[in-house]
């Protein structure tokens, strides 16, 4: 008897800690922008993991073409003509709790190369991103702040 | 030293070569194609990268009866067209980039077309030519992401049919 109880008590409240979870890794839903300020990032959830792309740039277009940039650095020459602006840069990061997503990769588009990444939140409003080579030792952490909704 | 005697040594080669075919495999290659898929991004819709999506199950069945996740060997891109009803065709779109997600493997840019050209009412993406869905077509569902970049607001939905051809490498 004591052990149904504690079974149904258990299938009760499962999901309702899954969903407080969801609803937790969802904060990092929004509109973020790196330390350096050059550009911003819309982070969304596809499936049940969290995906950013860039939305803003501030200098949009290249300086030697004075066309949008593109992503003229991609290992692939076939997809060297994909504009900066809508760019998936942060890929596949899942939410393990406590304010951390993991499983990720970070694209830097100045150099064409893909890193492992770790997003830590410190507060509602403030991401640790770190990139790192192998070990997360090996890498270094930007801190981006979330862009604030105003009203018009 | 011992000597094997020539029945035997063939007995050994034999065994050895066996097994490395057996090891090697054969290799397959069939075209899996995704057809009709509706790809939508609901309203409303502002300037800039919109992201539409679907959702679609993945059947190796439907290319060998005996395939599995374990016999995918390589999956490429062969090719993707976005087709649209809509009267203004894609005139509205910039640019298009496809990507492949699925929930238990790494997303992967698959094409784009940069410009999209005005006046047609379809539209052929440049496959990546280096991406291997492998991963992801040992997932039972692929969720298909375009984002298309959108030239000033919009009300309504964005919506295209979209038709893609893998070319799947199955090893036995």
């Amino acid at each position: 008897m004591k052990k149904s109880l504690l079974f149904l008590l258990i299938a009760l409240i499962a999901p309702v800690l899954s969903f407080a979870q969801a609803a937790e890794g969802d904060k990092l839903i929004g509109v973020w922008e790196p330390s350096h300020g050059k550009a911003r990032v819309k982070i969304e959830k596809i499936g049940t993991k969290y995906y950013g792309k860039i939305v803003w740039l501030k200098e949009p277009n290249d300086p030697e073409t004075k066309q949008p940039k593109l992503d003229k650095n991609n290992t692939d020459a076939s997809q060297r003509t994909v504009p900066l602006k809508g760019y998936r840069l942060l890929k596949d990061f899942v939410y393990t709790g406590k304010g951390e997503w993991t499983e990720g990769t970070i694209y830097d588009p100045e150099n064409g190369n893909t890193y492992k990444c770790i997003i830590k939140m410190k507060d509602d409003n403030t991401l640790d991103i770190r990139g790192y080579i192998g070990v997360e030792a090996l890498g270094r952490t930007d801190v981006w702040k979330r862009l604030a909704v105003t009203s018009k | 030293m011992k000597i094997l005697s020539p029945n035997k040594s063939l007995f050994f080669l034999a065994t050895a070569l066996a097994l490395f075919t057996a090891s090697c495999g054969t290799v397959t290659t069939k075209t899996y194609t995704i057809d009709d898929v509706t790809m939508v991004a609901e309203g409303p819709l502002f300037d800039g990268s919109n992201t539409l999506q679907a959702t679609v199950p993945i059947d190796l069945k439907n290319l060998e009866s005996w395939a599995t996740p374990e016999n995918v060997e390589k999956v490429t891109v062969k090719s993707i067209t976005f087709t649209t009803t809509d009267s203004i065709g894609f005139d509205r779109i910039r640019s298009v980039i496809f990507q492949v997600a699925a929930d238990g493997a790494q997303m992967q840019q698959a094409a784009v077309l940069n410009p999209v050209p005005t006046g047609v009412s379809i539209i052929t993406l440049n496959p990546a030519l280096d991406a291997d869905l492998k991963d992801l077509f040992k997932q039972s569902a692929l969720i298909l992401v375009a984002d298309a970049d959108l030239n000033g607001d919009m009300d309504g939905n964005l919506e295209y049919k979209a038709k893609i051809e893998f070319e799947v490498s199955l090893k036995d």
